[in-house]
């Protein structure tokens, strides 16, 4: 828990982006914040906050928005060298982008648009307006989805038009250094008739940044478009995030995205697939590593609108020391959704006893010509993979690594792009070597009974 | 379809009223003086009275669970209720005494006289008080208790006093505080150490009176190495007006003891069914419930277990059956709080017309344990395009070697079965209830034969009219 008590700037009307920005910007600034105000602050009541410790929520975000140090700026470049091949990048430290690598020429002759958020609000402010968080989560955060509308700041807007296809990756990274900073990357794709998109997104920060980071992603796949999107946060593990995805899939379009969170001390991930035309398809994807005292929160929500649809849900969280995470996620077959075909996977692997992992897969079918299945697991590590890997002489701490990269391969293997694979697998492997540096020491085991009280509330709920 | 099945149904069953009398009658509404006059009627001893009481102030003050439970129970007019009736104190020791319109009830309800030698003892509700209660001297030479609630903790308070509400305590649920406020009837049951009861013993509740609740109040208590079966079934007549259902069952089985509990209700469609089951399972001892809810407005159900001693193993075996105007919200809890308990809850429901069947479930293994495994399987199946079905499990897991699946699926009748069906000459009608009977076969054939039977007919009656 941030434990924090060094006084906090905390501004309390949101800042403009930039003194550049239009008015029309600014005001619809103003208007959220104004909403950000008023909303309730969630409470363990609401079920959509089930389970989650509200306590590792800063009671006021302090919304501190630092220079970009040097650290933030050297972090900008590490991100930079992304080791695979990209259509264009954009790396910000802080708010500021720092490097990047325009949009190839024929690209931008057929109509693609890949600008920074300040830069398209300023020149395309129809797109923008039409598309700028036009789809809410609503799974339970609408009061930090009013913040960050408040107070969106690095971003990109992305669109491409009908029938062009672009292979390589979209890059966009932000660099978070110290000094409690506050940041809302926000990403807005945009897709036309059968087009065909990939976006790779990295927000990681130095050590002890304390940052305060809400991401949100407008995904809007036209028909028969295809959309990839993958975002890995890094951030440290003292800092906050919320995550949020929104997308929009129409007419045979199909959208996948995955999510993987490997820093930070609070995570709130919320993914919400509107299928919204005939035959749309939609695969969420998410993978985290918690350990420490981590907590990640994940919600999810596969709104089966449109007749035919198909979604297909798969997170997997391996969990290591005192970490916890929750799993809460809704299949909604619409009363007009027919033929649909969905699923809701959530897998928890437990690495060490401490640890807690909550599922909560739901169902709420209002239609009856569907195929729905959910399935939830918890376990351990497979004491006999895990003899079989000691028999080869592998010590202990490689094979459990091993095993959990395992766990996670089904998830990896239905990325397209080794390479972004083989990037991620390198960051489970550092985010490995920073937890072995944790030197948690366990908790003796008291022989009093685990009734910890937000438990006891827990069960009372579901009488 | 204007063949129907020719399957000797009653349509009329369960639609009959007898005219009312009853010897005590609280009145409508619940207030201190709607307690104490139960209280008076029914002699309650001072710890009842006091416990009473205070479970009042807690239901006053509990609000309607509808932050997550639907918002129809908002409906119910709590001041509309009748809170108690009976016809008579004295539970009937003989079938000579049951009341003649009683005993026509029971006939309705398809309870052939010769059912009763076969059984071990009945303990039939009708209203609040039992109206017939009579065990097997064989079972009463071995020590088993079978008698009311109220005879219960009048005549046996040593046993009574140390387990009653301790499993599900007052301020659980608004409901179970309600129920604990003004509870009369049900049945109160010890075996002692060793012993295995033979036959199932079985009670039968129903509600007669108009806009009237019933609150009974069932503890069952397995002694060491004990085994029993208890079987409840739940029909009610047709009345215009809601009425309220809301019982509180605690099951205590001691180390090494069995429990099965057994329950086919058949509530009519204005009933709201808020009942709370949980059991205490010690060391190695087993507790099964086997629930089969149809009918009602609103069920709410959750039958639970809390494995408190090692090996401890629980499991719910349930069926729910929502058709128009109906909300199954049934489920059930797992509460591991011991090493290597287990636990398993299968759940099949099926909704018809513009019927919603939920599962709401909760598995719950704290850290520090070892060795506990959950499984968990919900099916439901849905008839016709406004049907809905919600599944809302919650699993929380800690600790070493521990072990949870949790797998659910919807779907609806397959076309191509009812195409071979009708093509080998059934109707539409017919295939349908064929293949819903099918889909919860393997869960019935786990029902005692004439439960089982009584249910495939329940079934069938639900689904007449459903297709065509």
């Amino acid at each position: 828990m941030d434990t924090d008590t060094a006084p906090r700037p905390t501004i309390v009307t949101a800042p403009a982006l930039t003194p550049a920005s239009p008015d029309w910007w600014i005001q619809l600034q103003k208007n959220a914040w104004n909403d950000y105000t008023s909303l309730p602050w969630p409470t363990r009541k609401n079920q959509d906050w089930r389970f989650a410790s509200l306590q590792k929520l800063p009671s006021t975000p302090r919304i501190h928005r630092p220079e970009p140090g040097e650290a933030a700026v050297s972090l900008s470049h590490d991100l930079a060298r992304i080791p695979f091949p990209t259509t264009a990048t954009m790396h910000f430290a802080h708010a500021a982008l720092a490097s990047g690598t325009t949009l190839p020429d024929d690209l931008a002759a057929q109509g693609v648009i890949f600008l920074p958020l300040h830069e398209a609000v300023r020149q395309h402010p129809d797109l923008v307006q039409a598309y700028f968080m036009k789809h809410r989560l609503d799974l339970g955060s609408s009061k930090f989805e009013a913040l960050h509308a408040a107070c969106a700041d690095a971003g990109y807007f992305l669109s491409v038009p009908k029938n062009v296809e672009v292979k390589l990756p979209f890059v966009f990274t932000c660099a978070l250094g110290s000094g409690s900073p506050a940041l809302f990357p926000h990403g807005i794709i945009v897709t036309g008739e059968n087009s065909r998109v990939t976006v790779f997104e990295h927000i990681s920060s130095v050590e002890g940044s304390g940052a305060f980071v809400s991401a949100h992603r407008d995904v809007f796949a036209g028909s028969g478009a295809s959309v990839h999107l993958t975002s890995t946060q890094t951030l440290s593990d003292d800092a906050t995030t919320f995550q949020a995805i929104s997308s929009f899939v129409d007419k045979d379009a199909s959208c996948r995205s995955l999510q993987v969170n490997l820093g930070a001390s609070f995570v709130r991930s919320e993914n919400r697939s509107r299928l919204a035309g005939s035959g749309a398809r939609s695969e969420m994807l998410a993978l985290a590593i918690a350990d420490g005292s981590q907590e990640v929160d994940q919600r999810t929500l596969q709104d089966h609108i449109a007749p035919n649809g198909w979604s297909d849900l798969l997170y997997k969280n391996a969990l290591n020391h005192r970490a916890r995470t929750i799993f809460q996620g809704l299949i909604k077959v619409e009363k007009g959704a027919s033929g649909t075909d969905a699923y809701q996977t959530n897998h928890n692997l437990i690495l060490c006893p401490e640890a807690e992992a909550d599922s909560l897969p739901g169902l709420e079918i209002l239609n009856d010509d569907v195929k729905c299945s959910h399935g939830a697991t918890t376990g351990q590590v497979d004491p006999e993979q895990l003899y079989y890997l000691l028999s080869r002489g592998i010590p202990p701490q490689a094979a459990h690594h091993l095993l959990v990269v395992g766990f996670f391969d089904d998830v990896l293997a239905r990325l397209e792009e080794p390479a972004v694979s083989e990037f991620l697998i390198e960051q489970i492997e550092a985010k490995f070597s920073r937890s072995e540096k944790l030197s948690i020491t366990p908790t003796s085991v008291t022989s009093e009974d685990d009734t910890d009280p937000t438990e006891v509330h827990g069960l009372q709920g579901t009488v | 379809m204007s063949d129907k099945p020719d399957l000797n149904l009653d349509v009329d069953f369960g639609n009959f009223n007898v005219p009312e009398h009853h010897a005590f009658d609280a009145g409508y509404g619940i207030t201190e003086d709607t307690v104490r006059y139960i209280c008076d009627v029914k002699n309650d001893p001072e710890w009842i009275r006091d416990f009473r009481l205070r479970a009042l102030k807690t239901f006053q003050e509990k609000p309607l669970p509808t932050h997550w439970a639907t918002e129809d129970l908002n409906n119910i007019e709590f001041e509309k209720i009748r809170y108690y009736l009976a016809n008579s104190q004295e539970p009937k020791r003989t079938w000579e005494e049951v009341p003649d319109d009683v005993k026509r009830t029971f006939e309705r309800l398809g309870i052939p006289e010769k059912e009763r030698k076969f059984l071990a003892g009945v303990e039939a509700q009708f209203d609040s008080e039992a109206a017939y209660s009579n065990v097997k001297e064989e079972l009463a030479k071995e020590g088993v208790i079978f008698v009311g609630s109220t005879e219960g903790l009048q005549k046996h308070p040593e046993v009574f006093r140390k387990w009653f509400g301790k499993v599900i305590p007052t301020g659980d649920n608004k409901f179970s505080a309600l129920n604990s406020a003004v509870f009369s009837g049900g049945s109160f049951i010890y075996i002692p150490p060793g012993v295995k009861v033979k036959h199932p013993l079985q009670a039968y509740f129903r509600i007669n009176a108009e806009n009237f609740g019933q609150f009974e109040r069932t503890l069952i208590i397995a002694d060491e190495g004990a085994e029993v079966m208890y079987m409840e079934g739940c029909t009610a007549p047709r009345f215009g007006t809601v009425t309220l259902h809301s019982a509180v069952v605690e099951l205590v089985a001691c180390k090494g003891a069995k429990i099965q509990y057994i329950t086919v209700q058949n509530w009519s469609p204005n009933v709201f069914n808020l009942v709370t089951k949980r059991a205490l399972a010690l060391e190695e001892a087993e507790v099964k419930w086997i629930d089969c809810n149809i009918g009602s407005r609103l069920t709410m159900k959750y039958p639970g277990v809390v494995l408190k001693g090692r090996k401890a193993r629980g499991e719910v075996i349930s069926i729910a059956l929502a058709n128009n105007g109906q909300h199954q919200d049934t489920g059930a809890k797992m509460v591991h709080a011991a090493d290597e308990t287990t636990s398993n809850i299968i759940s099949k429901s099926i909704s018809i017309g513009n019927g919603r069947a939920s599962y709401r479930g909760l598995v719950h293994i704290p850290r520090h344990l070892k060795g506990c495994k959950n499984n968990t399987e919900c099916d439901a199946l849905l008839i016709s395009p406004e049907s809905r079905t919600d599944t809302y499990p919650a699993i929380v897991v800690r600790g070493q070697g521990n072990s949870v699946q949790h797998e659910a699926s919807v779907s609806k009748v397959s076309a191509e079965q009812i195409f071979y069906m009708q093509q080998r000459g059934l109707s539409e009608a017919q295939a349908m209830s064929l293949s819903v009977n099918g889909f919860v076969n393997d869960l019935v054939s786990q029902f005692p034969l004439e439960y089982s039977i009584e249910l495939k007919r329940l079934i069938d009656l639900e689904m007449e009219g459903s297709v065509g």
